[in-house]
């Protein structure tokens, strides 16, 4: 397995982040640690604290939204970011320390060698390393089923936010980037225009700080809108 | 004219006017106004003949002919809200563009000003 980067390959990391100054600086230096040659681009999504201050010490480019837009604006952000400083594969990374960075080396080298335009990482594709509720498995299975039918294909861990996109994905996502839920229906806009999606297992951490934005009744709300999103993602007429 | 029908044209007639001076002073656009105008008419239409009720109502099988201003209204509110729905919907995606330009520009004269 080789697990170095193709040289002259221009990488950015893209952490969208939403008031996260006691998780950014550590999230930033680890990419910068464990990836050599790596640009770490840090979406400021009108965080009201110190997030892009912080960040930007720990030798990220910064970008501030004037105002909170959601993720799914922040990464696209990311993505316009990447296409005009040229960059080749763009990584997404959580702002909370969840995402081990360790794996970023192989995904983009999986991205390269299997000719994908999405490696995303998968939490559940190996037994272990993350817990979950009986409530979220039963939620995942869901999921799984779901996307069978939509995408045509078995994805295990549709809500990852750990993923390497090829520079045809960036090119693509830059223009359309679906707003709400964004995870699960990039995969499924992505394959409908004929990208390569590719999963591989990855482990994940406990967050460092912060807590998940989805939890107890919520999620079965989240759930329910999600499912919603991305049915209706799949019937939806391609953007002019 | 019964009384009723002097009220409901003076009502309508009121209304289309309000539109126009809206457009006149700026406060409207013309494309958002045109909807509002065709409600009006609609209805200045219903106060002057006072038989288009019975007509209606005997096509579309009600008893009470003035029951059919109700699913008429309902018709023409539910198309002007999903109208403005329409272009909400348009208007934030241009925001967002529109924050996403600023926020990339705002970085890139940064650069310029303090290269490291």
């Amino acid at each position: 397995m080789n697990q170095t980067i193709a040289q002259n390959l221009r990488v950015l990391a893209i952490v969208p982040a939403y008031n996260e100054e006691i998780t950014i600086q550590s999230v930033v230096q680890e990419i910068v640690d464990k990836v050599p040659g790596i640009v770490v681009c840090v979406v400021n999504d009108g965080s009201y604290d110190n997030t892009a201050d912080v960040a930007k010490k720990s030798g990220a480019v910064v970008i501030s939204h004037p105002f909170n837009m959601g993720i799914g604006a922040a990464v696209q952000t990311g993505f316009i970011y990447a296409i005009r400083n040229n960059f080749d594969v763009a990584v997404q990374v959580d702002a909370d320390g969840q995402h081990d960075p360790s794996f970023i080396m192989k995904m983009v080298s999986d991205l390269t060698q299997m000719n994908a335009d999405v490696v995303s990482g998968s939490r559940f594709i190996k037994k272990g390393g993350y817990k979950s509720s009986f409530l979220r498995r039963i939620g995942i299975v869901i999921f799984e089923i779901i996307n069978r039918l939509v995408v045509g294909q078995k994805i295990t861990d549709s809500t990852s936010g750990f993923r390497a996109f090829s520079k045809r994905a960036i090119v693509f996502l830059a223009d359309k980037y679906p707003e709400d839920y964004p995870e699960p229906e990039v995969l499924i806009i992505l394959k409908k225009n004929g990208y390569k999606v590719i999963e591989i297992p990855v482990e994940m951490r406990n967050r460092q700080g912060g807590q998940s934005s989805i939890k107890g009744y919520k999620s079965l709300h989240y759930m329910a809108k999600v499912i919603l999103a991305i049915l209706m993602q799949s019937v939806k007429r391609e953007a002019k | 004219m019964k009384q009723i029908q002097i009220i409901a044209f003076l009502a309508a007639l009121t209304m289309f006017v309000c539109i126009l001076e809206l457009i006149r002073r700026r406060k409207l656009k013309e494309r958002f106004a045109l909807l509002w105008l065709i409600a009006a008419i609609i209805l200045i239409i219903f106060s002057l003949w006072g038989r288009l009720l019975e007509i209606l109502a005997k096509i579309m099988g009600i008893y009470y002919p003035p029951l059919v201003l109700i699913p008429i209204i309902i018709v023409i509110a539910v198309v002007l809200f999903i109208y403005f729905s329409i272009i909400v919907s348009d208007q934030s995606e241009k925001i967002k563009t529109l924050a996403q330009k600023i926020a990339l520009l705002e970085e890139e004269i940064k650069r310029d000003k303090n290269p490291n």
